[in-house]
């Protein structure tokens, strides 16, 4: 892998708005994440890299903006709504206040609507809503970050 | 047949659950703790499902959750495994009220055998062998010694309402059984404001003699032969094997009839063990209790009979007939299954979970093991302890025992401590090589000898 590849990979990033990718060779592994600088990962050992292709770098650290947001989490297995009924609006978005008497979502499980509201102590405003419309969840699905 | 069973249990049950259904081309979903997520049967499972944290009671006991995830994944069965919720008669209603199979019996069996007085009473009513005693309390010193007379001793006098050892006495003739009483009825009614009392068989040197029976939906039960499981350390069996190395050819036959009796009295179907007491003084054998489930130390009989029992369960659940009839089952061979828990023997086999960093399991013909552990994986303190199942099987026990002592010898486990060394002591022991343990014999013998708690 050269540093042409790489341009090329960090341009397709900004035109397609991606905000990680991850390519593997047969001797390098590279793991790039927009807002971080580029991380170079040696190849797993089991493959011997004919004549060691690029001096391994250390890892530069990842900004991670999400750092100390509280999670909100799904207590049950079940279907996720982020809407009431499908022609309401979500309950919340990006930007939403919310507290522990706040419902942030529902979980359909065993026909039965469960209202999920964050926990005591989880307040402020919603900074990422991970999960889709409709999605299947566990236990300890991550749904929002709060922070 | 189902397309998809969801496995609500976790560990080396799990995998061997997976295992038989990926054999019969089912899909598999097993849910699990978040402890649970790096656990094989989680990894080899086509789908996962988390339903809860570590505690067993918000995970693997959540009724609501195992449900919620069943119907998330859309499956046509559950099988319950063992422990859990397997005989728990309302899960197994509330699967059926979805909709769902249950793969193991009726609730309505489960709460009729259950129970152990109800089993006991169903037990005598199908004219199955029981403890004998003295029908309700004695009333009187000459009813008491005529009851013991006529079961023989000696004999144990119970307080009715009693429980934790008080009002308990053991009686070698009339004259112990005559001071007994006096002091355990008076006992009796000091601690538990009753001074009834019961006479019953004791039972000095016990075996613990098992019948493995499979049922189907059309009312066929067949008894797959015994186990015995005499070899127990406070109550837990740590040593299994067949067939019995004590008991005759007409006491088999006896025994295993009197277990599919019982069954049918309960209406059963699925696999089920019906467990006794096998006195070595009087040579009799009594009905102890019943369990509605597939049982960890299946394997031994797998091994003698050459069927999958797992799959049977599933073909049964699905409404199948038995695909063999009594005379179809022969045993054949000797089957031994030691079971390797994480646990420091030495001390007491206290718990000793933790990261596995070597595991290289034996193998070769006729040694099979049961597990869910390699090596990189933490053993979690939430749960049982046990590693693996090893089980050897040969054509005859002394052989079966060379092959056991054989593969614990390869087996390697570094990290946690475990039960391989105890196994290798017990395996030399004259007394079990001669079959002359009882069921009180590792607590009350064995250990003491070992210098161990």
């Amino acid at each position: 892998m050269d540093i042409k590849t790489l341009k090329e990979i960090t341009k397709l990033m900004r035109e397609n708005d991606l905000t990680e990718v991850e390519v593997e060779s047969a001797d390098l592994k590279v793991k790039l994440k927009k807002g971080s600088t580029v991380q170079m990962v040696a190849a797993t050992q089991m493959v011997a890299a004919p004549g060691a292709a690029a001096a391994p770098v250390a890892p530069a650290p990842v900004v991670d903006e999400f750092a100390n947001c509280k999670k909100v989490i799904s207590p049950i297995p079940g279907t996720v709504y982020l809407k009431p009924n499908p022609d309401a609006a979500n309950f919340v978005n990006v930007g939403s206040q919310i507290d522990e008497t706040k419902v942030a979502c529902m979980i359909e499980a065993m026909k039965v609507f469960n209202e999920i509201k964050p926990d005591a102590g989880v307040k402020g405003q919603i900074k990422k809503v991970c999960v889709s419309d409709g999605q299947a969840v566990e236990y300890g699905t991550v749904l929002f970050l709060v922070g | 047949m189902f397309k998809r069973i969801l496995i609500a249990n976790r560990g080396e049950i799990a995998m061997r659950i997976i295992r038989t259904c990926r054999r019969m081309g089912i899909e598999t979903c097993v849910v699990h703790s978040t402890v649970d997520k790096e656990s094989l049967p989680v990894r080899m499972a086509d789908v996962a499902i988390c339903i809860g944290p570590g505690p067993a009671k918000q995970s693997y006991l959540n009724i609501n959750n195992i449900i919620a995830a069943a119907e998330l994944a859309d499956v046509d069965a559950i099988h319950p495994g063992f422990g859990f919720l397997s005989e728990n008669s309302h899960f197994a209603q509330v699967v059926r009220d979805c909709k769902i199979e249950f793969i193991g019996p009726l609730s309505s069996s489960m709460e009729a055998l259950g129970n152990k007085a109800k089993a006991k009473a169903l037990a005598i009513v199908a004219k199955v062998p029981t403890i004998p005693g003295s029908v309700g309390p004695v009333n009187s010193q000459e009813e008491a010694i005529a009851v013991a007379r006529k079961i023989g001793y000696p004999v144990m006098i119970k307080a009715t309402n009693g429980g934790g050892g008080r009002g308990m006495r053991i009686a070698h003739n009339d004259a112990s059984l005559v001071s007994g009483l006096i002091s355990a009825q008076r006992e009796a009614e000091a601690a538990f404001g009753s001074a009834d009392c019961i006479i019953e068989a004791y039972v000095q040197r016990a075996r613990h003699i098992e019948i493995q029976i499979i049922g189907d939906q059309h009312g066929n039960v067949v008894a797959l032969g015994e186990r015995d499981c005499s070899t127990q350390r406070r109550h837990q069996k740590l040593v299994e094997e067949s067939p019995s190395p004590v008991i005759t050819e007409a006491t088999r036959q006896a025994m295993c009839a009197d277990a599919v009796k019982l069954a049918k009295a309960a209406n059963y179907f699925n696999a089920g063990t019906v467990e006794f007491i096998y006195d070595l003084d009087r040579k009799a054998y009594f009905f102890l209790e019943m369990n509605t489930r597939i049982q960890v130390e299946h394997p031994v009989t797998e091994m003698c009979t050459g069927l999958d029992l797992i799959k049977h369960q599933i073909l049964v659940a699905a409404g199948e007939p038995l695909r063999f009839k009594q005379a179809d089952i022969k045993p054949e061979g000797h089957a031994i299954e030691v079971r390797i828990n994480a646990e420091d023997w030495e001390k007491g086999f206290i718990p000793h979970p933790g990261k596995i960093n070597m595991y290289v399991a034996p193998s070769g013909k006729g040694v099979r093991v049961d597990s869910h552990c390699y090596a990189g994986y933490t053993i979690p303190p939430n749960y049982d302890s046990m590693i693996a199942k090893l089980i050897v099987h040969g054509d005859t026990r002394e052989e079966a025992i060379q092959l056991l002592q054989l593969a614990l010898g390869e087996y390697i486990i570094e990290g946690p401590k475990t039960t391989i060394g105890f196994h290798q002591r017990l395996l030399k022991d004259a007394r079990f090589l001669n079959n002359q343990i009882t069921t009180k014999w590792v607590d009350e013998v064995f250990m003491k000898e070992l210098g161990v708690g």
